[in-house]
C-alpha cells in the first residue's frame, strides 16, 4: 500500500458533523470577568510597595491563575529553594484540590555555568498509598529542558508549571485522599559529552522536510549523529528524537531498554552524563476540599427513578454521574433522551454546567431499562465546596435542542418539587 | 522551555471563544479522523468530538502552553472516544445527526487500517494521516517516542502484510 492509499482510507470529515462541532464552539459560556478598580493612589503606593519588596518578588511566578479567585486561599505556599553547580531552582506554590495538582517553579542559571538538560520526573503518595499520576498539561517540561533556556518561554524565562491529575482508580479510596498529598519532584540534570547541533527540518516548530529528504532519512539523521558522538536537538531544544533513535547499548535486551526513560536513555547511549540529580519533597493539604458523595441513592420519580452513582465536587473541577432506570417500562432502546434533565445548585446558587453526555447501554448496566448521564459542573461561583448539591429535573418543550433551551429559560420547565438533595463528604 | 512556534499574549488570552470556534472548523478534520480510528458510528465520533471540545474549553486555564493545544485537545479526544466505547455511549440530542451518504473512498485501504490494534491505528492516522511528527504523537498518545516509531513500524509492516493476504486471496 502507498501513502497516497492510506491517505485516501479516511473520508473528509462530513460537513453537517463539522457545522455541529462549530456549533457547539458557538454555545460555549465565557466565565464573567473580575473587574477590579484601582485608584492612581493605590496604583502608585503598590508600586512603591512592589519597588520595596523587590523586583524578584513582585516577579514571582504563581499558580493563582489557574485557581477561582474564591478559592485562592487552598493555594499552598512551599518556598523550597534548591541550588546546585548549573541552576537554582525554587518551588514557589501549588494547589491541589485532590484531583489535580498545580505546581508553579522557577529556574535561574548559574552565571557562567555549562548548560545542562534537566529532566523533572513527579511522584504522589497518601499516607502509604502510591498515588498514580499522569501530566497534563505542562508534559514539555517532563520531557526535559535546557537551562539556560535554547529556545523562547512563553511562560516567561526560568518560570515553569506542571499540572499533574490522579488516576481516577485512586478516587475509589477517599480516605486516602482525605490525608495529606506528598509530592516528590527529581531532578535529574544531565550534562552534554559531545557537542551540540541542530536539525533544520524542525526549526519552524514542525517537520518540514520540504520534500528534500524522506522521513526514514530524517530519521537517519539522528543515527549519523550519534555515530560522529553529537547531538542533535529538534525544534530548537528538544532530545526526544534523538533519544528516540538511540541503538539499544550492547548487552541490554530491548525489551529493558524500552522501559528506561528518556534521561536513562541519554546517559547510556554517552552523549550525556548525570551531573547532579535532587530530591525535594513538599506536601498539599489535606482535601477536606474534595467532597464526594458515597454510596448509593434512589430517587423514585414519575416512571423511572434515579439512582445517583457518583457526585465529586473541588474547587478546580466537578463532575457528577446518574442512572436513569426506567419503572414503567416504556424506554425504548434507541432512546436518545433522558427522561430529564438536570440544574444542579447549591443553596440558591445555579452551578453552571459545562457540558454532559448520555448512554443507555453501559457495561455493567441494564441495557433494556437504563440509562446513563454524565455530566460536569462548576463550583467557582461558591465560597468553599459545598455539603450539598440539589438536583433540579428539568424537561424540555417538545421538539426543542438542548443547546436551544439552554439559551432560553422559557423552553425549560422545571420540576421544582421533584428536586432532591444529594450530600456530599 | 518552549519551543518557539508562535508567541503568546500572556496566559489565556488566545484561547478564548473566537480561538475554539476556529478550532472546531479547523480541527474538525484531525478530531473526525481519530475518532473514526475508535469508533465506528458517526453519532458516537460527534458525541466523542463535542465532548472533548467542551471539557477542553472548561480546562483551557490549565493549558499554559497554547502552542500544545491540538495536542493536548486530542488527547482529550481519545479519551472521550475509549469512554464512549467502553460505556456503548450514544449522542444526546444537541444536533440532527449527520445524514451523510457513505462516501466512495477506498475502503479496503480503510478495513486494513481498521483491522490495526488501536494503539497502531491511532498513530498512523496522527503521523501518516495527519502528518504530525513522532514527538506530537507521542506526546497526545502518552508514550515514548520510541514506542510511537516502534507501532508506526509494526503498522507498517502489518500493513504490508494484510495487503499481500488480500492481493493472494483475490488472486485465487
Amino acid at each position: 500500500m502507498k501513502l497516497n492509499d492510506l491517505q485516501q482510507a479516511y473520508p473528509p470529515v462530513p460537513a453537517a458533523l463539522r457545522d455541529s462541532l462549530v456549533r457547539t464552539a458557538r454555545t460555549l459560556q465565557e466565565e464573567k470577568p473580575v473587574k477590579k478598580k484601582l485608584s492612581f493612589a493605590l496604583v502608585f503606593a503598590l508600586l512603591v510597595l512592589l519597588a520595596s519588596a523587590g523586583l524578584a518578588l513582585s516577579l514571582r511566578y504563581s499558580v493563582e491563575k489557574a485557581v477561582p479567585p474564591k478559592f485562592a486561599d487552598k493555594i499552598t505556599t512551599i518556598d523550597e529553594t534548591y541550588e546546585n553547580d548549573y541552576f537554582t531552582m525554587s518551588i514557589n506554590d501549588a494547589v491541589s484540590d485532590g484531583m489535580r495538582l498545580i505546581l508553579a517553579m522557577h529556574f535561574e542559571p548559574r552565571e557562567g555555568a555549562e548548560q545542562v538538560l534537566v529532566f523533572p520526573r513527579m511522584t504522589a503518595q497518601s499516607g502509604d498509598k502510591v498515588l498514580m499520576t499522569d501530566p497534563e498539561a505542562g508534559f514539555e517540561y517532563l520531557d526535559g529542558f535546557w537551562m539556560p533556556e535554547m529556545a523562547d518561554n512563553p511562560a516567561g524565562p526560568g518560570n515553569a508549571m506542571l499540572d499533574m491529575v490522579l488516576w481516577d482508580e485512586d478516587f475509589e479510596d477517599t480516605a486516602a485522599i482525605r490525608e495529606e498529598i506528598t509530592w516528590t519532584l527529581t531532578l535529574h540534570t544531565l550534562k552534554p559529552n559531545w557537542p551540540i547541533t541542530h536539525d533544520q527540518y524542525t526549526s519552524k516548530g514542525y517537520v518540514d522536510l520540504g520534500g528534500a529528504i524522506t522521513h526514514d532519512q530524517h530519521n537517519q539523521l539522528f543515527a549519523d549523529a550519534y555515530q560522529n558522538k553529537e547531538i542533535l536537538l529538534t525544534y530548537g531544544d528538544n532530545t526526544l528524537e534523538y533519544a528516540a533513535n538511540l541503538p539499544v547499548p550492547k548487552g541490554m535486551k530491548e525489551e529493558e531498554y524500552y522501559l528506561k526513560r528518556d534521561w536513562e536513555r541519554l546517559v547510556l547511549s554517552g552523549a550525556f552524563e548525570e551531573a547532579d540529580r535532587a530530591q525535594r519533597t513538599f506536601t498539599t493539604k489535606p482535601n477536606a476540599e474534595l467532597k464526594q458523595f458515597q454510596g448509593e441513592q434512589v430517587v423514585p420519580m414519575e416512571g423511572y427513578e434515579v439512582v445517583v452513582t457518583s457526585v465529586r465536587a473541588a474547587f478546580l473541577g466537578s463532575e457528577y454521574q446518574l442512572l436513569l432506570r426506567h419503572t414503567d417500562g416504556t424506554m425504548d432502546k434507541d432512546d436518545r433522551e433522558p427522561r430529564s434533565y438536570f440544574e444542579l445548585r447549591s443553596k440558591d446558587v445555579i452551578l453552571p454546567s459545562s457540558g454532559f453526555s448520555f448512554n443507555h447501554a453501559g457495561v455493567g448496566l441494564d441495557e433494556e431499562n437504563t440509562q446513563e448521564m454524565r455530566g460536569s459542573f462548576s463550583i467557582a461561583d461558591l465560597d468553599r465546596v459545598p455539603d450539598k448539591i440539589t438536583f433540579v429535573p428539568f424537561t424540555l418543550k417538545e421538539g426543542v435542542q438542548y443547546h436551544e433551551a439552554m439559551n432560553d429559560p422559557g423552553l425549560r420547565f422545571y420540576q421544582e418539587e421533584k428536586a432532591f438533595p444529594v450530600s456530599l463528604k | 522551555m518552549g519551543k518557539d512556534i508562535r508567541k503568546r499574549k500572556g496566559v489565556g488570552t488566545l484561547l478564548d471563544k473566537a480561538f475554539f470556534e476556529q478550532i472546531a472548523q479547523n480541527k474538525a478534520q484531525t478530531m473526525y479522523r481519530v475518532a473514526c480510528g475508535l469508533l465506528r458510528h458517526d453519532a458516537d465520533r460527534q458525541d466523542a468530538m463535542q465532548n472533548a471540545l467542551l471539557k477542553a474549553w472548561e480546562k483551557r486555564h490549565t493549558l499554559r502552553d497554547e502552542r500544545l493545544f491540538t495536542t493536548w485537545l486530542i488527547r482529550i479526544l481519545i479519551n472521550e472516544c475509549r469512554n464512549i466505547a467502553r460505556a456503548g455511549q450514544r449522542v444526546i440530542p444537541m444536533e440532527t445527526l449527520p445524514e451523510t451518504p457513505a462516501p466512495a473512498y477506498d475502503m479496503t485501504a480503510r478495513d486494513l487500517v481498521d483491522r490495526l490494534p488501536e494503539k497502531q491505528r491511532l498513530c498512523v492516522i496522527l503521523h501518516y494521516l495527519e502528518g504530525w511528527p513522532v514527538k506530537e504523537v507521542a506526546q497526545a498518545l502518552k508514550v515514548p517516542q520510541a514506542t510511537v516509531r516502534g507501532r508506526l513500524m509494526q503498522a507498517r509492516k502489518a500493513l504490508k502484510l494484510e495487503l499481500t493476504k488480500e492481493e493472494a486471496a483475490y488472486e485465487t
